[in-house]
């Protein structure tokens, strides 16, 4: 018996590379996958390619992304959950080779795989990145590298719209400080696509909200 | 190397290593003090004005501080001929209680917050699946 993975795709104004994100999901090795998709209030026509699709979202208003994952882990019907960005792209074997991870190891609550940038095709390298990023495998606070118990929101939470662009690294530390189990390993499970429209490219909004969810990270383990 | 200091604390994010740490109070201080350029005895005299501390017993605070900074990797001997700024330390009326300067350093997110390229990979760029 395969164990159900729900993938989460929160979009919002999601072309042109939506389509792309759920083509990877169709492509999953892994038999037993439910997508569970939030729009979260699209005006370019990614509510008419969901349609166009079968796909049936919750439907939200601009209520933030940490708020539409919430919405969608609360659809979400599998033991796993991955959340994928609209305009990311997963590998074929991520999950399938994520869950037998988690599946040989019944402590780990996260795995995290690795992810490798690519350039979107005539877009400009941002300044702020250099050429050797690209291509090269590393790890990052991107949850569509992981594959997460579903139950394991219970312990650390979900997903908090005060860490603004950094709900993410909010959401590891938080499952750190409830003594989740996170697993790293170097199989490559992500495409991380870089374009001219990113939430990376806010360089300073990214900056500070790293740094007010490390330091409200910290203050808890003090006990502040 | 990124730091930011609110109010009484600083924290700092080590990107090659992916590491970070807080300082406070006297160690937030200390590191403010660090950066503008001023060595060690300088910053201990600038915190005998703040703090309820002798200016000797600052300095061997602030050495020893550095030394664990320097082990880091957080900070490096300042290059000669560079400008020192004026820190923003502020004076009080009367001095502050003193606490020995330390810093709290935190490694569950290395792996995530580091910026470097993993280096245990082929020329191609990955995983070298010789690496058991």
């Amino acid at each position: 018996m395969t164990l159900l993975v729900s993938v989460v795709v929160c979009v919002r104004d999601g072309l042109p590379y939506l389509g792309s994100a759920l083509d990877s999901i169709s492509l999953q090795e892994h038999p037993d996958v439910e997508v569970v998709v939030v729009d979260d209030g699209s005006r370019d026509g990614s509510s008419e390619l969901l349609q166009a699709r079968g796909l049936d979202p919750v439907v939200l208003d601009g209520v933030g992304t940490a708020a539409a994952r919430n919405a969608g882990l609360a659809r979400a019907q599998g033991e796993f959950v991955c959340f994928l960005d609209q305009d990311d792209e997963l590998l074929p074997d991520k999950l399938s080779r994520q869950v037998a991870l988690l599946e040989q190891a019944p402590s780990t609550d996260v795995v995290a795989g690795r992810m490798v940038a690519f350039l979107e095709p005539g877009v400009e390298r941002p300044p702020w990145l250099p050429d050797d990023w690209f291509g090269v495998p590393r790890f990052g606070p991107i949850l569509g590298t992981m594959l997460i118990r579903r139950h394991t929101f219970a312990a650390a939470g979900t997903f908090d719209s005060h860490a603004g662009l950094t709900d993410d690294l909010d959401w590891l530390l938080r499952a750190g400080e409830a003594g989740l189990v996170v697993s790293r390993h170097d199989d490559v499970v992500l495409r991380y696509r870089i374009h001219d429209r990113n939430q990376s490219h806010r360089r300073e909004t990214l900056r500070a909200d790293a740094f007010r969810v490390l330091r409200r990270s910290i203050a808890r383990r003090r006990g502040d | 190397m990124l730091h930011e200091r609110v109010d009484d604390e600083v924290i700092v994010i080590h990107l090659d290593t992916g590491a970070y740490a807080s300082l406070r109070g006297p160690g937030a201080d200390a590191w403010d003090a660090l950066c503008a350029g001023l060595d060690p005895d300088e910053c201990g005299t600038l915190l005998a004005r703040r703090y309820d501390v002798t200016d000797t017993e600052a300095a061997e605070a602030v050495d020893e501080l550095t030394r664990e900074l320097v082990s880091l990797g957080l900070v490096a001997e300042r290059p000669q001929g560079l400008s020192v700024e004026e820190p923003r330390i502020e004076i009080p009326d009367i001095r502050l209680a003193w606490t020995q300067p330390a810093i709290q350093v935190y490694t569950d997110m290395q792996d995530f917050l580091r910026l470097d390229p993993i280096h245990d990979v082929t020329p191609a760029g990955w995983p070298d699946a010789t690496d058991g």
